[in-house]
């Protein structure tokens, strides 16, 4: 009985450690996703410091086309040049000048690759994470073997 | 119970959002006019307006955790 006991042991490990391995893949694939999320963010932000710098190189009275929701645009034409409406968060946007839109949208790519930083040294942990375990299971696997 | 506190963290999540966009309208001195995404239009709105109103939406989160607190 006894014996049986210790062989059994081995096979429940090796279950508990794939089962970890698991779960710190999923983890991984999980952090790889919000990364790309925040690369899509932080492109979309650059795209608009590009507008922005566009329409203030174009100024006042040219006619662009604004996107008004799926695969239509109006014509429109640029009023004031010099102040751009950001977003700030909960529903709120404020009207801010050129100089003053851009500190915000550079802000926010700074929060946003802080946020990205973290995401790739926890990525790092893990992969670490499941390097170990690989060598814990090829130890288990082997010992069972015998 | 994990109910009350999941929605508990939930309502100071959104707390923090709000006090995070609080402070943003008060650090941005070059703005004068706001704008309020009421879901459907965008009320416009002066600074002080736009604190007030994200104050009282403060305090009434605040409220309903302490509510739910003493549930």
């Amino acid at each position: 009985m006894a014996k049986r006991k210790t062989k059994d042991t081995p096979k429940v490990s090796l279950e508990e450690l794939n089962r970890e391995l698991r779960g710190y893949i999923a983890q991984i694939e999980a952090l790889r996703t919000e990364i790309a999320a925040i690369d899509t963010a932080i492109a979309d932000l650059r795209a608009v410091i590009k507008t922005i710098n566009n329409i203030k190189d174009l100024g006042k009275g040219k006619n662009i086309l604004i996107p008004i929701g799926a695969i239509a645009q109006i014509e429109a034409k640029i009023e004031e040049p010099d102040k751009v409406v950001v977003s700030i968060g909960n529903g709120i946007s404020a009207e801010l000048s050129v100089e003053e839109a851009l500190a915000q949208i550079a802000k926010e790519i700074a929060t946003l690759q802080a946020l990205r930083r973290a995401l790739e040294e926890a990525i790092v942990e893990a992969y670490a994470k499941t390097e170990e375990l690989l060598e814990k299971t090829k130890a288990l696997g082997a010992e069972e073997g015998k | 119970m994990e109910d009350k506190t999941k929605e508990i963290e939930a309502l100071q999540t959104l707390k923090k959002e709000l006090e995070d966009t609080l402070s943003v309208v008060q650090e941005l001195e070059g703005a004068r006019r706001f704008f309020y995404n009421t879901g459907t239009i965008c009320i416009e709105m002066n600074k002080e307006e736009i604190i007030e109103l994200v104050k009282t939406e403060i305090e009434e989160i605040e409220n309903m955790i302490k509510e739910l607190e003493t549930k």
